[in-house]
């Protein structure tokens, strides 16, 4: 072999191994963090629905029977977070048969929905909802509210924890509300500055509309959001809802942060040290007179209902 | 080994390299359509 083709076979080489390099690296530091570790179902309802569904012994529902509705059955529908609740109200007040899943969604003729929560406020003013459980409204829905000329009505129903989330590697466990509204509007934007390791804070965000976002919006008050796009490289920080945290989604390496050091707990919730507590709601149409409606909302602020709600695992209104 | 092939050796590698790039990219995009913040959290390496 002579010293020409040596140094093609080189170049050659050199030139896949730097493709395959780069797409290790790609992967890496990008591609391997949307990975979701669980099956399909669990990535696409973000919990598995399965586990919460009514009319199912095996469910993990709370299961308190009521007395049971009969005529024009309201259409339930609402967030991700809040669905074992919404579903055990279904097992508790509907006739067996108003929920139809096929396994993987939903069936069109089903009593009970799961839309989430930007979905379900678009079909309650569309009128395919009749009753959504979702967390309060943003100013975009608000918005949508008056331009349909639809006038909803919020019953409080319950309390959860808003609460900040890190990789449970990280060792910052404590962040002060002013440090959290620092970090997302830039001006903390390293973890050491807070007490972490040396690398930068990916402060994520969430949809508009999402309830999360929602409540992230009125927690920064008339502080912007601010992002930079080269913090992707950093360690994240995120915030979602108590339980959805520690009990629906079953995710792992996943930490919730003390705020102004205190823990995200029921106890704290109740006892109202907690900071970020906010409300969650049963929603109707003012204009829809179904009486339906008025039996299940009367049905959940009873002591039954509220017991669904704590039972649950969050804090019905009455134990606030 | 020939010029020639040399080239079409050359281009064939680059090519593909090129392919594989776009299509991670596109894998990527793809499960960032699906993945919620809990698992982008849950899987940063520490």
């Amino acid at each position: 072999m002579n010293k020409k083709t040596v140094l093609q076979v080189i170049s050659l080489v050199a030139l896949v191994l730097f493709f395959v390099v780069l797409d290790i690296v790609i992967f890496n530091i990008i591609t391997y963090r949307y990975v979701n570790h669980a099956d399909a179902l669990t990535a696409s309802k973000s919990i598995k629905l399965d586990d919460f569904l009514p009319f199912d012994k095996s469910s993990g529902i709370v299961n308190i029977k009521g007395e049971t509705l009969s005529g024009d059955l309201p259409v339930l529908d609402g967030a991700t977070a809040l669905f074992p609740i919404y579903s055990a109200f279904m097992n508790s007040t509907y006739p067996e048969g108003s929920c139809i899943w096929n396994g993987a969604d939903f069936s069109p003729d089903s009593y009970l929905q799961k839309t989430g929560t930007t979905k379900a406020y678009q079909r309650i003013l569309d009128g395919n909802a009749d009753i959504i459980f979702v967390a309060g409204p943003s100013e975009k829905q608000l918005q949508a509210e008056k331009d349909a000329g639809v006038e909803l009505v919020y019953v409080p129903i319950g309390y959860e924890a808003f609460v900040f989330i890190v990789n449970s590697g990280n060792p910052v466990d404590n962040l002060t509300t002013s440090q959290i509204k620092d970090i997302y509007t830039g001006k903390i934007r390293n973890w050491s500055d807070v007490g972490g390791i040396y690398t930068p804070i990916n402060a994520l965000t969430r949809a508009e509309g999402s309830g999360s976002q929602t409540a992230m919006l009125a927690f920064m008050g008339d502080e912007k959001i601010e992002k930079n796009i080269t913090d992707v490289f950093g360690k994240s920080i995120g915030y979602s809802f108590r339980y959805y945290v520690s009990d629906l989604s079953g995710k792992e390496n996943i930490k919730t942060l003390a705020l102004d050091g205190v823990a995200p707990t029921v106890e704290n919730i109740r006892n109202g040290t907690y900071p970020e507590v906010d409300a969650f709601y049963a929603v109707y149409r003012k204009d829809d007179d179904n009486p339906n409606i008025k039996l299940l909302i009367d049905f959940i602020l009873s002591q039954k209902g509220q017991d669904i709600v704590s039972g649950s695992g969050y804090v019905g209104v009455e134990l606030k | 080994m020939s010029d020639k092939l040399f080239k079409t050796l050359m281009y064939t590698a680059l090519l593909l390299g090129v392919l594989s790039v776009v299509l991670l990219l596109i894998y990527t995009l793809y499960l960032q359509g699906n993945a919620s913040i809990l698992s982008y959290i849950g899987n940063e390496r520490f």
